[in-house]
Order: structure tokens, then C-alpha cells, then sequence
């Protein structure tokens, strides 16, 4: 255990240090500020569209983050051969893994807090109170997000950099279609379309489950069982990618 | 002879003498540039239906939908102040409900500026019944389908099942209750009209109303009076 907390905060330490993750955090903002001149450009219910964006910025800049440092760590530590002194100590090449994958969701938890609270002041200003609504959706922006670092870690035990962030980006995509998947395989009428479209419903994450964006803008009550469902779900699936990502890290080559 | 100066030189001269002249010119250039017109054709052409739109917003349907409501404004504004025809209207709206069911302004907006100003009824109520269906709860759209029944086609038998629809809704005003009843009267109900009426009295605080739904009685009891009289 103290293996992985030592690496989860080196690894959080190496990604504050990275300038990317600052200026993907400083776009998100400007993006923010913006609906404050898209505001201006709209009639009726104009605090729609600062939540909108606002919260549609945290959860896009996010993937990014998520991504860009998810397939990195693991690539640069083996490029740099920096893992050689880390294995050669009493670390198991799974902590090593599971520990990356803690400094991924440590590094998503700052950015995406300093964000929201961005967001929570600028709706404060604009609305003059405090939105109760909105972390509800901001805490299931991030469960997505630490869905998406776990895909990321997933390509990058065995891929390049570059092949990993495609797949994470393309998992990240099929995973808010994953529905209509479904429903295009059912009405097809062809029964190997239907079991193929089935079994990528189950096997890719389903990140539509974690989006409740609309309920926070328009205050509508989400279920308790729902959300425990979705967080459950979520939990299952992150163990079940890391277990993939551990097996296969395990069998890879340095050279 | 650029290799004896030092870099720091050579940056402020790569700064002047290549950077800012670029800059002034590229900037004067968008000057001539801006009296070419744009060519003028409707966005909107290529915007596929909501059912297709959906998927392709990856979850940011309320973003998608916000940005295309600021670009409905500024269509109807353009279209508003030059040749006052709205084709595309009704379509972009669509888009907008199907990705955005709880965004309300624009059911009221299509609901209004269809029937009143881009003479599309049809079109009108067909976003009006869409908004009933993501608020039933609220009394202004079958409000507006009833007046729209009423007011554009003349027809008080098809506004009649709207407007009483309306009448029975929360937070409705008595002005549209009040509406039932004159309804039920020029559909020719009018015991139902006057059963409408009292219970109308019978249920309102407001002076006012009950005022005025008196002289409304009246008026209909003296015409039967007035009517049996000439017979």
C-alpha cells in the first residue's frame, strides 16, 4: 500500500509539473468566460448557457487531461528508464500500475475542483447564489473522467502513446453511443448484427450513464439508487480495466 | 554580417522587421477583404434531424443545443429585418427540442413567432404539442394551440378541448377559465357554459372576476329571456 501511495504522489507531482495539463486548465476557463459573451447573444434563460458551457468545458478538457497524462506516465517511464530503479526495489509491477493510475485520479480531482469552483463562482456572480445542483454532475464528470484514465492506463500498458490516446478517444466516443448501438443492432433485424452491437453494449463503457449535465441545468431529482448504480457500475468496470491492464503489464518487455 | 549581433538583437530585429510588418499587413489585408460578401446560403440546409444530431453530440446535447438557439436568434433577427421569410425555422427548433427537451424558451418562441410572424400554424402547434409533452405540468402551451385554433382559424370547436385543457392546469390564470366558458357559448353549449360560469364564482376569491362573470351570466340568461320572448 505504501508503494502505490508513494507512486500515485509522484506521480501527481510529475503531472502538476507538466504544462499542458495548464494550459488545457487556463482553455477550459477562457471557455467559461466565454458563455458570458455567447450570453449576450441569446434571449431567455441566458443561465442556461453559462452552466451548459461551463460544465460542458470541465467534462471535455477533462477527457483531454485524462487521456493526454493517462497515456504518457507509463510511456515516459519506460522511454526514460526510469522504471528499471523502480522495479529493481521491492515493487510489484501492479502497484506500479494501480499506483500511476491513483496520481491520474489525484491529478483529474485537483483540476477538475479548482474548475468547478471557477464555474460555481461565475454562476455566483451571475445568479447571485450558490447552484446546489450543479456538484451532483461535476462528481459524476469526474467518475467518468477516472473511467476514461483507466482505459488510457489499459492502452498504454502494451501501446505507444500515440495509438493509446486514438483508442482511448475512440472508446471515449463509442462510449456515449453505446445505447444507440444497442437500438441499431435490435432494429436491423439481422441476429449476428444484434449479438455484435450486445456485446459491445456490455463490453465498452456505457459513459452516458455518468451524465447528468441536464438534471443539474434544469434541477430535475436524480434517483439516490440511480446514482449508487452508476457509481457501483463504475467501480466494477475501473477494477475490471485494471485488472486487463495489470495482466498485460505484466507480460511486457522493457527492452 | 547577421552573425555578429547578439541573439537578443536578433530577435528584436526579427520581431520589427519581420513579426510586426507581417502583423500591419495581414491586419490592413482584412479591410478589402471584408467588401467581398460572404456567400449567403442557409447553414441550416445541412443540419441533419435531432434523431441523427444526438448521437453525434456525445453527451453535450444541452451545449449543442445552446449554441444553435443563439444561432436561431440571429436567423430569425436577420430574416426579421430583411425579407421576413422564416423556411427554416421550424426545422432548427426541432433540432433544438429533440436534443434539449427541457429547454422551454424555445417552445414558447416557436409557439409565438410561427403563428404570428412566419404565418406556419401547423408548424407552431406542432412545437407547442411537443412542448406539452415535455411539460405537461405547464398551462401555456395548450393555451397557445387552443389560441391558435382560435384566433388564426376562426374555429372555437377545435380550440375548445386545448384551451379547457389549459383551464385545468396549475397556476392558470381566470382569464382562460373565463375562456372555457365564452368557448362552450359560441359552440352553442350553453348550459355547459353557464354550469362553467357558476362554478367559476363558486371557486374564486378575486371580486373582480366574479364581477365580471356575473355580468356574463346576466348576459346570457337576459338573450335567452330575450330569445324564448321572441319566439
Amino acid at each position: 500500500m505504501r508503494a502505490i501511495r508513494a507512486i500515485a504522489v509522484n506521480t501527481f507531482r510529475e503531472a502538476v509539473r507538466n504544462k499542458i495539463l495548464y494550459s488545457l486548465v487556463f482553455f477550459a476557463l477562457v471557455m467559461m468566460l466565454f458563455s458570458l459573451v455567447l450570453d449576450q447573444a441569446t434571449v431567455g434563460q441566458r443561465n442556461k448557457i453559462i452552466k451548459d458551457l461551463g460544465l460542458g468545458s470541465i467534462n471535455i478538457f477533462g477527457v483531454i487531461i485524462a487521456i493526454v497524462v493517462g497515456i504518457n506516465l507509463v510511456y515516459k517511464e519506460i522511454e526514460k528508464r526510469t522504471i528499471y530503479p523502480i522495479l529493481a526495489k521491492p515493487v510489484r509491477r501492479s502497484q506500479f500500475l494501480i499506483g500511476k493510475y491513483f496520481g491520474i485520479l489525484l491529478t483529474l480531482a485537483v483540476e477538475t475542483l479548482f474548475m468547478s469552483a471557477f464555474l460555481f463562482l461565475l454562476v455566483f456572480f451571475y445568479e447571485g447564489v450558490f447552484d446546489t445542483h450543479l456538484p451532483l454532475a461535476l462528481f459524476m464528470i469526474f467518475i467518468e473522467l477516472a473511467v476514461v484514465s483507466a482505459v488510457a492506463i489499459f492502452f498504454s500498458s502494451f501501446s505507444t502513446p500515440f495509438l493509446s490516446g486514438m483508442f482511448t478517444f475512440a472508446i471515449y466516443v463509442i462510449g456515449h453511443l453505446t445505447t444507440y448501438l444497442q437500438e441499431f443492432g435490435a432494429n436491423s433485424g439481422s441476429a449476428i448484427l444484434k449479438a455484435l452491437t450486445t456485446f459491445f453494449y456490455y463490453m465498452l463503457p456505457n459513459l452516458e450513464r455518468f451524465n447528468l449535465k441536464a438534471e443539474a441545468v434544469y434541477q430535475i431529482p436524480v434517483e439516490s439508487a440511480k446514482i449508487y448504480l452508476s457509481l457501483l457500475y463504475a467501480f466494477l468496470y475501473i477494477v475490471m480495466v485494471l485488472t486487463l491492464s495489470v495482466l498485460s503489464f505484466e507480460r511486457r518487455d522493457f527492452k | 554580417m547577421f552573425d555578429k549581433f547578439s541573439p537578443k538583437t536578433k530577435k528584436v530585429v526579427l520581431i520589427i522587421g519581420v513579426v510586426l510588418p507581417l502583423f500591419f499587413t495581414q491586419a490592413y489585408l482584412q479591410q478589402p477583404l471584408n467588401a467581398y460578401k460572404v456567400n449567403q446560403r442557409e447553414d441550416f440546409l445541412y443540419l441533419p434531424s435531432g434523431d441523427y444530431l444526438k448521437p453525434l453530440a456525445l453527451g453535450y446535447n444541452q451545449v449543442v443545443a445552446d449554441l444553435l438557439w443563439i444561432k436561431t436568434v440571429h436567423y430569425f433577427g436577420s430574416h426579421f429585418t430583411t425579407d421576413k421569410e422564416y423556411p427554416w425555422l421550424h426545422h432548427i427548433l426541432s433540432i433544438i427540442i429533440d436534443l434539449d427537451p427541457q429547454f422551454d424558451f424555445p417552445y414558447y418562441f416557436g409557439g409565438i413567432v410561427l403563428s404570428m410572424e412566419a404565418d406556419q400554424k401547423d408548424r407552431a402547434n406542432d412545437i407547442l404539442a411537443r412542448g406539452m409533452e415535455a411539460y405537461p405540468e405547464k398551462w401555456e402551451y395548450p393555451f397557445y394551440i387552443g389560441f391558435n385554433h382560435y384566433y388564426h382559424d376562426g374555429n372555437p370547436a377545435a380550440a375548445l378541448p386545448f384551451i379547457e385543457k389549459a383551464a385545468a392546469l396549475p397556476k392558470v390564470p381566470e382569464f382562460v377559465k373565463s375562456l372555457v366558458g365564452t368557448l362552450y357559448l359560441e359552440t352553442g353549449k350553453k348550459e355547459t357554459a353557464l354550469q362553467f360560469f357558476r362554478k367559476i364564482y363558486e371557486n374564486t376569491s378575486d371580486d373582480l372576476v366574479r364581477e365580471k362573470i356575473s355580468m356574463k351570466v346576466e348576459k346570457i340568461l337576459s338573450e335567452e329571456v330575450n330569445h324564448d320572448i321572441r319566439d
